[in-house]
């Protein structure tokens, strides 16, 4: 493991510990001098969030937010 | 005359963000009831659970939920669960409620449920006092579903949990996360009821259907896995009953 995989860790633990975002879902991939976080947040307000956390931990290097927010699409129906 | 459940768990409620109650607006026109399988709130604050219960002020229909891991996480759980009470839900902790759709009686027995994982990769009830702990709980758990499932005489049988009862759908999360989001015992409790369907959320990256070890169908609600703020699960009650009738005769 990279020093970049366990900053990549300790990125995630706060973007569940953090209360602002609270997600254990996210993933946060760290290359070099990028830092990338993915997966699915519950609204635009929390995707902020994400940013705002993870900005304060991550110096000089670039953030790329590919965070989802829960789609609003139509309901799936199931047959039971 | 089908039943038609409408369930959604892990919405996250923070106490800004999105307006749920608009989402569920249109919510009766399509469902008989609405099940919540817990993360309803962010942080398990009473002030996030008091937005939750003003979304469900829109919704006419009968509301039955269980807590998630979120819930509970401030240490407020049952206050969280008293607020959506107020609101007119029922919250389900190792208990049972059965609700008349037109003469259909639907059961729905409820937890949290825990993490434990799965045949071939789960945790046993050894060594340190944190391991144990953890084991106890899944076990507790899935004991208080057992029990809350025998007490229902119903026509549809729904086990709703927030933590999975079996993989197939955690298909898309890590496998080495796969213990901390279900376990088997919940599985277990579902099929030896007997129970028509299972309901879970939590796994956000899983998938939206898959079947307990005794093919119990079951669903996992949680939002992001939607991409919608519920979905509509359609039982015919004549198809119900078999595993019970099954059990009976065995
Ligand atoms: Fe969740
Ligand atoms: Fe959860």
């Amino acid at each position: 493991m990279s020093e970049d995989s366990y900053l990549g860790a300790h990125l995630e633990e706060a973007l569940a510990e953090d209360g602002r975002v609270a997600e254990q879902g996210l993933h946060v991939q760290v290359a070099g001098d990028r830092v990338v976080v993915s997966g699915t947040v519950s609204d635009p307000e929390r995707k902020r969030a994400v940013a705002e956390v993870l900005r304060d931990r991550v110096g000089g290097r670039t953030l790329v937010d590919l965070t989802d927010v829960a789609g609003s699409g139509p309901p799936p129906e199931e047959l039971v | 005359m089908s039943v038609r459940i409408a369930a959604v768990g892990d919405i996250h409620v923070g106490t800004s963000g999105t307006d749920l109650g608009e989402l569920w607006s249109s919510l009766d026109a399509h469902a008989d009831l609405l099940l919540l399988a817990g993360d309803l709130t962010k942080c398990g604050t009473v002030e996030e659970a008091e937005v939750v219960a003003r979304a469900l002020a829109g919704v006419r229909v009968p509301v039955v939920g269980v807590l998630g891991n979120h819930d509970v996480h401030t240490g407020h759980g049952a206050a969280v669960a008293a607020v959506l009470e107020q609101a007119g839900a029922t919250m389900l902790e190792g208990a049972g409620c059965t609700i008349d759709v037109a003469g259909t009686r639907v059961g729905v027995a409820g937890v949290k449920g825990f993490g434990g994982g799965f045949p071939g990769s789960s945790c046993a009830d050894f060594g340190e006092p944190e391991m144990k702990a953890f084991v106890h709980a899944a076990r507790s758990s899935a004991a208080a579903l057992a029990g809350a499932l025998a007490q229902l005489d119903a026509d549809v049988l729904v086990a709703l949990m927030h933590y999975a009862p079996c993989r197939g759908t955690l298909v898309g999360e890590p496998e080495g996360i796969h213990a901390f989001l279900g376990c088997y015992q919940l599985g277990e409790a579902v099929d030896g009821a007997g129970a028509d369907l299972a309901v879970h959320g939590h796994a956000h990256a899983g998938s939206r259907r898959g079947a307990t070890e005794g093919g119990v169908p079951t669903f996992n609600v949680a939002r992001p896995v939607l991409a919608a703020p519920y979905t509509v699960l359609t039982v015919d009650p004549k198809r119900c009953g078999g595993r019970r009738d099954e059990a009976v005769t065995q």
